[in-house]
């Protein structure tokens, strides 16, 4: 046959099947596979751009250039080349000074275009209603933090010092997107750059902090960072979301992870459909392909022709699939649009792309080897019904399927961890449910007896379709254990996140309560039902040698100009383990401990940055005096709890001889907030600082983030559905053709009806104990190894969930088959 | 041999493997068809009847001997040459009809001028279709026909390539005997219209009558060849 006749001939071919009806199982199964794999690929794709607005709102810009002095003119002009944005700040220490009264503050000066992302919030009266403002104050104006006004006791319109300039106080300001580091310390005061120079306070050899920020298309930034990146010098730094992601990116990643791991497992899903509904196929084909071989067709002419059909069936089936995942996507965001940014920005084509890919890996990798099989049967067939077709490397042709959806889904989840955990969850479960469906075939085969003639029967009819049992039973488990999985680790992550941020979360830190003033301040909170946290005795120091080598030496290269050996860093003694807190290397506080020098637990992202290991001597200097302390632990601290937590932790009593004040957090509701003016007045040494508006930005996209893992899982439980349905669809043919002899053989359909529910609840227990064997594999391998959560087996499942599956398809396999009881046998075993 | 055999036979044996051992299913047989000829092969269960039409046809190779079906010596062919000259030359019937389930019963009878590449193909199966009387099922899948009337799309189809040679494996061995009857009526009305030689396994001793020749296979053996009529 040449190329246009075979071509000619699948599709008329093709035509033929689909008008007859054979085809719409496959393609159901193909079209609501790449449905909702588009469908949550469209969707995680818009939701991650949103995400990414969102988080570049939280930077200030798309890319942001730090830097000790001006960036050559060079650098800004190339940026203008690219049609970037730009807007400048500068960031340096002072003192403001009222009436005599000097506070320590940051100083931003920025330029008209500052912000380019995200909003500055300004109030006009101290905890009054914010509004959004598009441009910093204007020359001579001078906005404030809301704790520069307690502490110097401002008014709007009062005047301020700055360096040798007077500026008028017009706005307090309640957010500012690039503020990065919420824990710091020193207040924030806000100018305008064309006063900068009127101040007279940046010297030559001043400390300053340069910034530029720039935003722009995603390929126009691209192409600057790449220029930019060979003209950095050691000193300066690039910003973006790939170097600094906002606190909320721990929820982000695991929601990414998530969504990935669900997709991944709408392809394992969509892997079983096609492949059962490919090998049904295929069976009802051996006569068709022996009476075309019969008829004169060749092998070649057999395998092109259906692999000509199988081609244009994905091509096909990957455009409309696609199409209906973008719908399903769309009506998604539409119903979600109260709870989603304004613009969410349109998903890309690569959704498309892995739509189509996917379309054709699944169909063709799970379909060909049924094909092929096909192509090999002997034309003497239809002379011989018995004669099977030749057996070919199966395991071969599956395997190299499985590989390529494996790395399909690496590329996809971009997490060879997570792809590999599944994989080697599914294997393991697959060796695992062969032995436990062939020991519990075992077992129903020597208990059968003791059932009644029914029960007995379905029984049997389970036991003499091993085979065919055992592959259905595979492709219930494997889509239960899928959904299964989904399901609770979405159920995991969300209590993990609300444990993060339950309502009350504390909305204010206080630092600098005085020792004598302790009692008071914790008196005056419970006065006014407030709920605080621990109060945490605090010492400011640096951290000077790393086992007596001066800091600078003793770190890497890269990591000289670390933020932590720049500054003071926050020290505190305790005696308990805070719970948001996890040793991971060394232990907490023990009394056999060599005493000689104080101990310390120490963060372990700093540790690893300063190549810290347990048993370090560490120095540090603390106002007047130098000391050492050994590093006991390692820990990873939860930095999103917002609670007070700090790099270095010491045993209890070992700041007590240097001059310490205490910090802690507390919740303040909505209505309590006029008590804040009382707390500052009688504590006005006290400073206080509002998270307010950072926890609300958290919040909001925590809560975006639940709702697209709420709906992701409907996706892949939609995708169950049908794999069940499609592998209940496949073994009507041998169900209703046995049916219909048992009715002539004169059974009741009492009895039959019996059986068949025996047979559909054995086999939906057997299940049941495979999904929930399967599913405590994967999660126990992805809590610990993935999510790094605290992994505990769900008994109450192990216990349920079988009855649970027999029970549904003992009801719904019985009803997928009342075909059996309803139609005529005769007319059945004509039709088969 | 006659020059004007369209199948020749000579000493060809079939032999298969069961568990191990050799069973020798079709023993040393010899024959010739004359173009235009019918022949009718019969015998018990077993005897090796289909065996032997399944080698005639090529879709089988013998263990032993050699097979001309229409000038081409198909014993040294592959499969794959062995299905052109199926193409080519040779139709067939079957006692389970082995229509194809989804296909109409028009699309049934299109299939082989389809595998051909013919021109004018549906015309030619409506033309056939009502020639066997099955003008008014052209669009019933075969489920919804009954057994002769199935049987008759299998003829059409069978004979719209105007084969050279048209096996049967027992034609009407599914049939009742009335429609069985009618159904021999129109395999030999069509076996003459269209100058087919015809090479027939059945039970029906009064269908194997109506062909010019008849071997009895016994045990894989021929036991009598005669000139039936």
């Amino acid at each position: 046959m040449k190329l246009t006749q075979r071509v000619s001939f699948a599709l008329k071919q093709l035509w033929r099947e689909w008008k007859a009806g054979e085809l719409y199982i496959l393609v159901a199964a193909l079209l609501i596979a790449i449905s909702s794999h588009t469908a949550i690929g469209f969707f995680t794709d818009r939701i991650e751009k949103a995400m990414e607005l969102k988080s570049r709102d939280l930077l200030g810009g798309d890319l942001i250039i730090k830097s000790p002095e001006p960036v050559p003119s060079e650098w800004i002009e190339t940026a203008e080349k690219h049609d970037l944005k730009i807007a400048q700040t500068q960031q340096f220490s002072s003192v403001v000074i009222n009436k005599d009264v000097l506070l320590l503050v940051s100083v931003k000066s920025v330029n008209d275009q500052y912000p380019l992302k995200g909003h500055l919030k300004v109030t006009d009266t101290l905890y009054g209603s914010e509004e959004a403002v598009k441009q910093g104050p204007k020359p001579g104006e001078i906005w404030v933090e809301a704790r520069v006004m307690n502490a110097l006791q401002l008014q709007i319109a009062s005047s301020l010092t700055l360096g040798s300039a007077e500026f008028k106080l017009t706005k307090i300001i309640t957010q500012e997107p690039d503020r990065g580091n919420f824990y710091s310390f020193t207040p924030r005061v806000m100018i305008n750059q064309n006063d900068l120079q009127k101040t007279e306070i940046l010297q030559p050899g001043s400390r300053v902090s340069y910034n530029y920020l720039f935003a722009g298309s995603e390929a126009d930034v691209g192409q600057f960072k790449l220029w930019l990146q060979a003209k950095l010098t050691p000193r300066q730094e690039i910003i973006d979301l790939q170097t600094e992601r906002p606190s909320v990116s721990n929820a982000l990643d695991k929601a990414q992870q998530y969504m990935g791991l669900a997709s991944l497992l709408a392809v394992l899903l969509a892997s079983v459909a096609i492949a059962s509904s490919a090998k049904h196929y295929s069976e009802r084909h051996y006569d068709t392909s022996a009476m075309l071989r019969c008829l004169g067709c060749q092998q070649q002419d057999i395998l092109a022709i259906y692999f000509i059909q199988l081609t244009f069936l994905a091509l096909l089936a990957g455009c409309i699939g696609t199409l209906i995942g973008w719908l399903a996507q769309s009506v998604l965001v539409f119903l979600l649009s109260d709870f989603l940014p304004e613009a969410v920005p349109l998903p890309g084509l690569s959704a498309f792309w892995s739509g189509m890919a996917i379309s054709f890996l699944v169909l063709h990798g799970f379909s060909l080897p049924s094909i092929i099989r096909l192509s090999t049967m002997s034309p003497l067939r239809v002379l011989r019904k018995d004669l099977p077709p030749m057996s070919l490397s199966a395991w071969l042709v599956y395997g190299g399927a499985l590989l390529l959806v494996v790395m399909m889904m690496w590329f996809y989840t971009g997490s060879i961890k997570l792809t590999l955990g599944v994989v080697l969850g599914v294997v393991l479960v697959f060796i695992l449910a062969a032995l436990l469906i062939a020991f519990s075939f075992w077992l129903l085969g020597k208990t059968a007896h003791l059932f009644s003639l029914p029960v007995r029967a379905g029984l049997r009819n389970l036991l003499r379709r091993r085979q065919h049992a055992l592959g259905q039973v595979m492709a219930f488990g494997l889509t239960l254990m899928a959904m299964l999985v989904v399901l609770s680790i979405r159920t995991e992550l969300l209590a993990n996140w609300q444990s993060t941020l339950p309502d009350d979360a504390p909305n204010y830190f206080a630092i600098n309560i005085l020792d004598k003033n302790k009692a008071a301040f914790e008196n005056f909170l419970s006065q006014n039902n407030i709920s605080k946290n621990t109060l945490y005795p605090m010492v400011r120091g640096r951290l000077t040698r790393i086992n007596g080598v001066p800091v600078r030496e003793a770190v890497s290269k890269e990591e000289q100009d670390h933020e932590s050996l720049n500054r003071e860093l926050n020290l505190t003694a305790i005696a308990e383990l805070q719970e948001d807190n996890k040793i991971i290397a060394g232990s907490w506080w023990s009394d056999a401990f060599d005493k000689k020098h104080p101990q310390l637990s120490i963060e372990s992202r700093l540790a690893e940055k300063l190549g810290i290991e347990l048993g370090d001597q560490l120095t540090f200097f603390t106002g007047y005096k130098e000391w050492e302390a050994e590093v006991q632990s390692i820990r990873l601290v939860k930095w999103e709890s917002f609670r007070p937590n700090f790099y270095l932790v010491f045993e209890p009593g070992a700041l007590n001889d240097l001059p310490f004040t205490y910090m802690t957090s507390f919740y303040l509701p909505e209505g309590k907030r006029h008590s804040l003016n009382e707390l500052v007045k009688t504590f006005p040494e006290i400073t206080i600082f509002e998270l307010d508006a950072l926890l609300v930005q958290v919040k909001t996209i925590l809560t975006q983030l639940t709702l697209a893992v709420e709906y992701v899982l409907l996706f892949v439980l939609a995708a169950g559905f049908s794999v069940t349905l499609a592998a209940l669809k496949a073994s009507m043919d041998s169900r209703l053709q046995e049916g219909a002899l048992i009715r002539t053989l004169g059974a009741s359909r009492q009895m039959i009806k019996r059986s068949q529910w025996s047979e559909f609840a054995a086999m939906g227990f057997i299940t049941g104990i495979i999904a929930v064997a399967g599913t405590e594999l994967v999660k126990g391998f992805s809590y610990y190894f993935i999510f790094h959560l605290n992994y505990q087996p769900t008994l109450w499942a192990w216990v349920l969930l079988p009855f649970l599956t027999a029970l549904v398809i003992g009801v719904f396999g019985p009803y997928s088959s009342r075909k059996i009881l309803t139609k005529s046998p005769v007319l059945v075993l004509r039709e088969l | 041999m006659s020059n004007k055999a369209i199948i020749e036979v000579s000493a060809v044996e079939k032999t298969v493997f069961m568990g191990g051992e050799p069973l020798q299913i079709l023993q040393a047989t010899s024959m010739a068809i004359d173009k235009g000829d019918s022949l009718a092969i019969v015998g018990a269960s077993g005897s090796g009847k289909s065996t032997l039409l399944g080698l005639l046809a090529g879709l089988d190779l013998p263990t032993k001997g050699n097979i001309r079906l229409a000038g081409h010596m198909i014993t040294d062919l592959s499969e794959d040459q062995r299905a052109a000259v199926r193409l080519q030359h040779v139709g067939f019937v079957f006692q389970s009809f082995q229509l194809m389930p989804n296909l109409t019963a028009l699309e049934n009878v299109m299939l082989p001028l389809e595998l051909q590449n013919a021109a004018e193909i549906e015309a030619k199966a409506r033309q056939i279709l009502d020639r066997v009387g099955l003008a008014a099922r052209l669009q019933h899948y075969p489920k919804q026909l009954s057994g002769g009337e199935q049987q008759r799309v299998a003829l059409a189809r069978a004979f719209i390539t105007e084969p050279t040679v048209l096996f049967a494996d027992e034609p009407t061995g599914n049939l009742d005997s009335h429609t069985g009857e009618r159904i021999a009526d129109l395999l030999f009305q069509l076996n003459q219209e269209k100058q087919t030689t015809l090479v027939l396994v059945t039970h029906d001793k009064k269908l194997a009558s109506r062909c010019q020749q008849l071997i009895t296979l016994e045990a894989g053996k021929i036991v009598t060849a005669s000139e039936a009529r």
